[in-house]
């Protein structure tokens, strides 16, 4: 039987393989459950993988298509969910051990939509504790290592999904963002990553972080696999009481010229400490894309350095009413130790901070509208670092030292708390061999303009096509 | 008593035995006032910002994603 390559493979490319029967489901999830098996010891991207229901799915998928029942890109795909995504009679531990034997009693909406596209799920990934961390550093369920850089963290708290997707242990996965979730461990693993407005993609069946914060969203190599999860995923779900009903386009048919797009670069706040090396990927990514036609000019948001305030105090707040009952009780001691201290920080912040919190966002919110009222998108860096050792609890950029989770937290806080969609993407690696990224972000319900650009930037640019050399020590796999 | 950055142990202290009723460790004390100490000066930062005229960011649009006000 020939072997398939699954490094060398998109979601978009190996679909059509499949559409011309070139290539099987059977076939792919073999390869996928033989990759997992060979890595997954020494990357810890899984929490639970699921060899017999991939392929069985793998089975029925082939049977469909052979009889003429193809369905579409996702049909026969493999795909990862991060363990805080409910699945009907499969652990879901959302990375925490007070949830080691949760099996939830039906599937989020997103799994029924991916199913219902074709997507065979092959496991449920590792993350941070209830999603509650930037890093993955998981006391539980073992840490997952950045593909590019074993001693690096892959970032968080979608740190497995991320590892996944980098080390092809599957296509696609699906994380989610509640302060850069998604976009931090795509950022610093050097795949794409796209948080969705707010509202586009159903959170029913999603264990809750910040409801008021908490997004779902693709995490793929490409831009493309991107546009082709978030297909399947978007539209209202009654179940979902944020769901938008906002009309979803045909996001896969993406605007190939870019020309006279106007981008706007936050540079005062996104650009203040941010690490050389990155800041000269950006600049260079800058310059591709006005090469593109793309319209650069500056953008001032005058009350941006408040939304990390703003999104730390209604994200400790509604995290720790979610998680209440759990401190009250005796399962307090199964948290973590990072997490258990947050969570009750969580509990000193009063009521009238949280909705100054909240009217601070509505501020910031509003502000982010009147810029998009002079720019289609902006544009700034992913993070202002590469990915840090999982031994460092700071970092140091220009000079100036800095928690970890301050460097990763706060370029990305900002989408969440005003809701905007943002995607990031590999704009160039270091000296050290890690991935910087790209972020670009667009006006709510536009998430086509921000692919557009993303895909255009990709096509001029070979980062994506860059896979990391993963090594498996001895006896390991 | 000791004070870290305007807020003091005790004061935290009441809050967490008779209101919040989440017990903090004696372990976890010192963090604790370090982290709630920087927020509630962080806190204070926002009021820069006039917010005389401004609502929170509900716009209770249902179906319409209510929270972020879409």
């Amino acid at each position: 039987m020939r072997g398939i390559d699954l490094e060398s493979f998109t979601i978009q490319g190996l679909s059509e393989l499949v559409r011309k029967r070139e290539i099987s489901p059977v076939e792919i999830i073999r390869a996928t459950l033989r990759r997992i098996e060979q890595y997954d010891g020494e990357l810890k991207a899984f929490i639970t993988v699921l060899p017999d229901e991939a392929s069985k799915d793998a089975e029925e998928a082939e049977a469909s298509i052979v009889k003429g029942g193809y369905i579409g890109p996702l049909h026969g795909i493999p795909i990862g969910l991060k363990d805080i995504i409910y699945t009907k009679g499969i652990r879901t531990t959302c990375g925490s051990k007070i949830l080691a034997d949760f099996f939830p009693r039906e599937d989020a909406t997103v799994v029924t939509r991916l199913q219902r596209a074709g997507a065979i799920i092959v496991g449920k990934l590792n993350c941070h504790e209830f999603a509650f961390g930037a890093t993955s550093v998981n006391s539980h369920y073992g840490t997952p290592k950045n593909p590019w850089n074993p001693r690096c963290i892959p970032g968080g708290s979608s740190g497995g999904s991320a590892v996944g997707v980098a080390a092809s242990l599957c296509l696609g996965a699906l994380g989610t963002d509640t302060g850069g979730s998604i976009r931090i461990p795509s950022s610093l693993c050097g795949i794409v990553g796209l948080k969705p407005t707010y509202g586009r993609v159903s959170t029913y069946g999603v264990y809750p972080l910040s409801w008021s914060l908490d997004h779902v969203g693709p995490m793929t190599k490409t831009v493309k696999d991107a546009a082709i999860l978030l297909q399947s995923l978007a539209g209202h779900d009654l179940r979902d009481a944020n769901s938008s009903s906002h009309p979803v386009p045909d996001y896969l048919s993406i605007r190939e010229d870019v020309r006279g797009l106007r981008a706007g670069v936050p540079s005062d706040f996104y650009f203040e400490n941010c690490d050389p090396e990155v800041r000269g990927s950006v600049m260079k990514a800058l310059e591709a894309l006005k090469d593109a036609g793309v319209l650069i000019q500056e953008v001032f948001i005058p009350h941006l350095k408040h939304a990390t305030t703003a999104g730390l105090v209604i994200l400790l707040a509604e995290a720790a009413s979610k998680h209440e009952v759990y401190l009250k009780g005796s399962q307090s001691e199964a948290y973590g130790k990072d997490v258990k201290r947050l969570l009750k920080t969580g509990t000193f912040v009063t009521a009238t901070q949280y909705i100054k919190a909240q009217r601070v966002r509505s501020v910031i919110r509003e502000e982010f509208l009147k810029a998009f009222e002079v720019v289609d998108v902006l544009i700034t860096p992913g993070l202002p670092v590469v990915a840090p050792e999982m031994v460092e609890d700071s970092v140091t950029i220009s000079g100036k030292r800095e928690t970890v989770r301050s460097a990763l937290t706060r370029l990305m806080r900002p989408y969440n708390l005003t809701g905007i969609p943002a995607i990031v993407m590999p704009c160039g690696f270091s000296q050290s061999g890690l991935p910087a990224a790209l972020q670009i972000a667009g006006r709510p319900f536009e998430e086509s303009t921000i692919l557009a650009l993303a895909q255009a930037y990709e096509k001029h640019t070979p980062w994506h096509e860059k896979r990391p050399s993963i090594e498996v020590p001895e006896g390991s796999a | 008593m000791k004070k870290e950055k305007g807020i003091g142990k005790e004061t935290l202290r009441g809050i967490s035995d008779e209101l919040t009723e989440v017990k903090v460790d004696e372990g976890e004390w010192e963090e604790m006032l370090i982290r709630v100490g920087d927020l509630l000066e962080n806190i204070r930062v926002l009021d820069e910002i006039d917010l005389r005229e401004v609502p929170p960011g509900f716009s209770y649009n249902p179906g319409g994603g209510q929270n972020a006000g879409y």
